[in-house]
Parts: C-alpha cells; sequence; structure tokens
C-alpha cells in the first residue's frame, strides 16, 4: 500500500539526486537533449509507478541506472523502426551527430566527439570510469563482470579513444 | 600528466558540464509530482474499496439479486398460465402489485386489476381453446369467484366495467366446455353472479312444500324446464343448481341439463324422483345409474351427509322463447333464482 509521504519523498529524493546522472547518461547516448530529457522523465515516471504498485527497492543507484540502460536501448529499438518509416515516408530522421555546441573549450569538444564515435561497450565503460567516476570494482559490479576484465576494457577504450582524437 | 589523466579531465570537464538545464529540471520534477499526487488519490480509492470490500461486495451482490429478480419480473409480465413463470408471475409480481395498492389503500383498484390480469391471460389462451381447455376452464373458475368477491365490495360504477368483461370471458368460456358437466355448471352458475352483481336477477321465494314446482310467478317456459327436474327431497336441505347450455338450446330440440347437489346437513336424506328421463345419477362421482336413451324410470335413493349427487337428464325445451326464464334452484333455503337465457337464433 502507498504509504503517501514517505513513497513521494523517496521518489523526489531519487531524481534530485540521479536526475542529472541519468541524463547525462541518456545524452551521451542519445545525443539529443530533448530525447535525454523524455528518457529521464520517462524512467521517473515508471519509478513512480513501481513503487505506487506496492514495490519496494534496496538500491536505488542500480534500479535507475538499469532502468536508464533499458530505456536507451528501448529507444534504438523504436528509433530504428521509426527512422525506417520516416525514410520510407521521406520524413525527419534523427541525426547521429551530436549536439556538443554548449562546449566552450574545444578540447573537451573534441574529446567528446571522439566518445561519441567509439563502440558502444568503450563508450559506455569511459563514461562509467571517467565521466560518472565509477571505480572499475563499481562497474564491474554494475555489470556483473570481473574488475581485472574491467580494468583491461577501460585500458582498451582510452586507446580506442586516443586514436579516434589522434593522440 | 599521463594520456590516461588527460582523458579523465577531459572527459570529467565534458561530463560535468552535461546537466538538466534547470528549466528542464524544474518542469520535469513537477511532471513527477503530478503523477505522484494521481497515485495518491488512486490509491486512497483502492484503500477505502480495500477496507470497504464487504459493503462493496455486498452491494454488488444486492445490485445483481435486484436485477435477476427484475429482469425474471418483466419476463413473468408476459406469462400464462401453465408456462414455467407463471407462478413468479402470481406470487412476486402481483404482492408487488397488492403492495402498491396496499400502500395507496385501494384494495378495490387492486382487485380490478387482478380481475384484468386474468381476463387477458383467458382471452390469450382463447386463441388456442382446443390445447388449452382445462387451463382455460379454471381460469374461467378463477375470473367469476374474484368477480364474486369483488362484487361484492365494489360500487355499482366502479364494477360495471369489470363485470361486463368477466361475463363475456366467462361467456367465451363457457363456449369452449363440454354441457352438463360439473365445470360447465359451475361456470354458468359464476355468470349468475355476475348477473345478481348487476341486479338483473329476480329473486324469489317459493313454497317450500313442493319441489319441482315453480313459483306462481314464473312463465310457462319456466315450468316446461321446472317439471324436467322433479327432485323431491324429503327435507329442504340439500342444494341443487339447475344449468343448460345455451350453445345447444334449440326451439325445439332436447337440451341436457345438470343437477349438482350436495346434502349439507348431518342427516341422511331421501331422493326419490317417480318420472324422470334419466340418462345418469352420479354419487360421490360413482354411477349410481346409467341409461344409454332417455328412458322413463324411477328411483330412490339416500344421500348421507356431504354426499355429492350429479343428475344429468335431457329436457324437451319445447316452447322457450328469447328472454325465458329457466330456473336454477338452490334448495338449500328453497329460494329460486332465475336467470334470463340466451337464446342463439
Amino acid at each position: 500500500m502507498w504509504a503517501h509521504k514517505n513513497e513521494n519523498r523517496i521518489v523526489l529524493e531519487a531524481y534530485d539526486t540521479f536526475a542529472d546522472r541519468l541524463y547525462r547518461y541518456a545524452f551521451l547516448r542519445t545525443s539529443s537533449k530533448e530525447v535525454a530529457e523524455d528518457i529521464v522523465q520517462e524512467v521517473f515516471l515508471k519509478l513512480c509507478d513501481y513503487i505506487g504498485s506496492g514495490n519496494m527497492i534496496s538500491e536505488m543507484e542500480r534500479f535507475l541506472m538499469r532502468s536508464i540502460r533499458n530505456a536507451v536501448i528501448d529507444f534504438y529499438r523504436k528509433k530504428k523502426s521509426l527512422s525506417l518509416e520516416m525514410i520510407e515516408e521521406g520524413g525527419f530522421v534523427i541525426s547521429d551527430d551530436p549536439d556538443l555546441s554548449f562546449y566552450d573549450d574545444i578540447d573537451v569538444k573534441r574529446a567528446m566527439r571522439a566518445l561519441h564515435e567509439l563502440p558502444d561497450k568503450y563508450k559506455d565503460i569511459l563514461i562509467m570510469r571517467f565521466v560518472d567516476g565509477l571505480t572499475p570494482q563499481d562497474i564491474a559490479e554494475e555489470l556483473n563482470e570481473s574488475a581485472n576484465v574491467i580494468s583491461v576494457r577501460i585500458h582498451r577504450a582510452i586507446g580506442e579513444l586516443k586514436k579516434q582524437m589522434h593522440i | 600528466m599521463n594520456q590516461e589523466k588527460d582523458i579523465e579531465i577531459l572527459l570529467g570537464e565534458g561530463g560535468r558540464d552535461i546537466t538538466l538545464e534547470p528549466k528542464s529540471k524544474a518542469r520535469m520534477r513537477h511532471v513527477i509530482e503530478a503523477r505522484l499526487s494521481r497515485l495518491e488519490r488512486k490509491t486512497r480509492l483502492h484503500d477505502f474499496i480495500f477496507s470497504h470490500a464487504y459493503i462493496v461486495r455486498g452491494g454488488t451482490a444486492l445490485l445483481a439479486v435486484f436485477v435477476a429478480v427484475l429482469s425474471v419480473s418483466a419476463a413473468a409480465e408476459g406469462s400464462l398460465p401453465g408456462d414455467l413463470l407463471y407462478n413468479f408471475k402470481r406470487t412476486v409480481n402481483e404482492r408487488a402489485l397488492q403492495g402498491y395498492f396496499g400502500i395507496t389503500n385501494n384494495e378495490i383498484a387492486f382487485e380490478k386489476v387482478v380481475i384484468n390480469r386474468r381476463i387477458e391471460e383467458a382471452q390469450e389462451l382463447l386463441q388456442a381453446p382446443e390445447k388449452n381447455k382445462k387451463i382455460i376452464i379454471a381460469l374461467g373458475d378463477e375470473i367469476g369467484t374474484k368477480l364474486e368477491l369483488f362484487s361484492t365490495s365494489a360500487t355499482s360504477e366502479e364494477s360495471e366495467q369489470v363485470i361486463k368483461d368477466s361475463k363475456n370471458a366467462i361467456l367465451s368460456i363457457i363456449n369452449i366446455s363440454e354441457p352438463a358437466t360439473p365445470e360447465y355448471v359451475r361456470l354458468a352458475t359464476l355468470v349468475n353472479v355476475d348477473a345478481v352483481a348487476s341486479g338483473s336477477v329476480l329473486a324469489t321465494k317459493s313454497s317450500p312444500s313442493k319441489l319441482g314446482t315453480t313459483s306462481e310467478s314464473e312463465s310457462t317456459t319456466l315450468s316446461a324446464v321446472s317439471v324436467a327436474a322433479p327432485i323431491v327431497p324429503p327435507v329442504s336441505s340439500a342444494t341443487y343448481s339447475l344449468s343448460l347450455s345455451t350453445e345447444n338450446l334449440k326451439r325445439d330440440g332436447v337440451i341436457d341439463i345438470t343437477i349438482i347437489g350436495r346434502n349439507t346437513t348431518d342427516e341422511t336424506l331421501r331422493l326419490s324422483h317417480r318420472d324422470s328421463c334419466l340418462i345418469s345419477l352420479e354419487i360421490n362421482s360413482h354411477v349410481y345409474r346409467e341409461t344409454g336413451e332417455c328412458e322413463k324410470k324411477p328411483f330412490d335413493i339416500t344421500l348421507k351427509p356431504n354426499d355429492e349427487v350429479v343428475w344429468k337428464s335431457p329436457v324437451k325445451v319445447g316452447s322457450l322463447n328469447a328472454g325465458s326464464y329457466i330456473a336454477v334452484l338452490k334448495l338449500g333455503g328453497f329460494t329460486e333464482k332465475r336467470i334470463p337465457v340466451i337464446i342463439k337464433e
């Protein structure tokens, strides 16, 4: 049953704490502010429904990260079919170019563009490590891998990013 | 600074810049709060329903029963005697009607409605008279009985139309019943009841000394018929009724007359007959005597208390005319009533 005040507080606290991180995750994978906002909003609305149905969440951060990851995957699934329909109709196609206009620093902009060009498996791990600031151990727990595997993957991802940046 | 550190700094800086704009963040928070508020209302309703589940369930069950009774009631309204739902119509529907008229303190109106319902049923059944004969006759009997009760309590103005309708219904029913049967006689008697109610009967006291003779005021045609019923009981306490089939009545023909009587006294009565054209005589539904043709044979029987006698005999109509009278003899108090005979030309 809905313990009204308590549940409202949990959801809103989670929003205040994790909204930016979820947005960052979504933005870096969708390259669109609007899409990222929609995805984040959808994740929190689902959280409301989930808790409203009487479910308990022991680890909010992990729950939200799993939710945003699934939401982004869903977005790409929908985008594929949507784009195909739109191409057939000769209409609008969502651009894959990242919106990096808000970066003033040219090096940062370069790094972010290069990050965008990386395969997902490298991109995800670099975001988690350097953008979200997670340790290899945290990432390993989140992805159900060993810390060693994650460390090796981070090292390779850095190598790929450098190639992209021609460093 | 090593390269990994450079990458960390660049991505870290890039990442820190990726935040929700305050405006967007506030709008999104508002949307989430609205969803939470809606969920809260929904949950409160759910909580209420959950906590009052027994009331909701009970109410739903009551509503279902009410709807079911209403449906059956509506279906039963069109039912006729012999139908599955007819008992429902007679009990539930008509008790509800009675309740309604009881509230409005109008019992006469209720009786009137009930008689009209029975008449309507009879009319519908008369569409297939042969198939429904028994039911129709029973219905006619009921109409007459209710009419009798109604006639005693209703004013003449109120009763006029009901009596007219009932009489027509009973006459229609008489037409399909076998002449000279107890049912036939009963129905004919009921029409007599109708006649009493409408005030068209002349009732006179006859002399108790002799049965089989008529009062001085009677016409010759009545005498002719009366002669055919020369039963002379030793005491004047048995009740007999005399009837005839108006359908079979012909000017110069012979009509079957049935006399039904019951010894309502606590004495044994002697019933003798000297000059009867007897066809059959039954005592308590057992044939006492029966002849194939009209043979004038005297008989002499005794009737114990509560014995019932049915005597059937052909009577020559002779010179009966339209508007002639034939006697219905009610011998309990030696009261003789005369009802008009309808002769179809």
